[in-house]
């Protein structure tokens, strides 16, 4: 079994809208941790692996990627 | 289909920030929240909008049983052999269930979109499928999906809401 191409190419679009909509000031005044946990998840859209990195509950981890406006996951 | 689901916190957070949130429940009668989902929430205002689920019967715990506790570590042992995203328990435990009892699992978690391609029998919707079928039964129009990025700050992708028609 292999992924759909829509959502393979979904997956591209989104590492795209990501990186585009990206807040990079923002991103750059974060503590390292948060700040390589967010670009791990602008880079892979893998919530759980940059959730780790982060370091913080996962709620607040969300609101992070809020304001760094790349909360598409 | 069923009208019942049972969501992980990826989609519980998103969806408590966004204000027409108690129309999850014109689609789905029940919402069930798993054990370790419920461990996963921490802001009040997430919370708060749980417990008033749970206290009107729209929302309700499911617990944390053997059966799919061993399912799921199965599901996450699969996942890896996938070049994907990993499934991790909490999703992987709202899969197993899902699959036996014929819920919608609600995720905004790619693993465990993408499991319904791969390897898991459970349907996983995002919110964009539930604002999808809130617009097919008329419940909402298109302009509420941007009300929804607004409140959210979740952007979709143009690809996800062309396919849906949106």
């Amino acid at each position: 079994m292999t992924l759909p191409a829509w959502y393979v190419e979904r997956e591209e679009e989104a590492r795209r809208v990501r990186r585009g909509s990206a807040d990079w000031r923002f991103i750059e005044g974060l503590p390292p941790r948060l700040k390589a946990a967010v670009l791990i998840f602008i880079e892979l859209g893998d919530l759980r692996l940059a959730h780790r990195v982060a370091g913080t509950t996962l709620e607040e981890f969300i609101d992070t990627l809020r304001e760094a406006g790349v909360w598409t996951p | 289909m069923s009208t019942e689901a049972i969501a992980d916190a990826s989609f519980l957070i998103d969806w408590a920030r966004y204000s027409g949130r108690d129309r999850l429940f014109n689609v789905f009668n029940v919402v069930w929240i798993p054990e370790p989902v419920l461990g996963e929430l921490q802001s009040e205002h997430t919370l708060m909008w749980v417990a008033r689920g749970m206290a009107s019967g729209s929302m309700a715990l499911f617990p944390e049983l053997p059966n799919y506790r061993e399912e799921a570590l199965r599901l996450i042992e699969v996942s890896r052999r996938f070049p994907v995203r990993h499934l991790d328990y909490p999703e992987a435990y709202c899969i197993a269930a899902a699959s036996d009892r014929g819920y919608v699992v609600l995720s905004e978690n790619g693993a465990a979109y993408a499991s319904q391609f791969l390897y898991a029998r459970a349907r996983v919707w995002r919110a964009l499928e539930v604002l999808a079928k809130l617009i097919e039964r008329g419940a909402i129009d298109r302009g509420e999906v941007h009300r929804y990025e607004e409140e959210t700050k979740h952007k979709f992708p143009r690809r996800d809401l062309e396919r849906l028609g949106i």
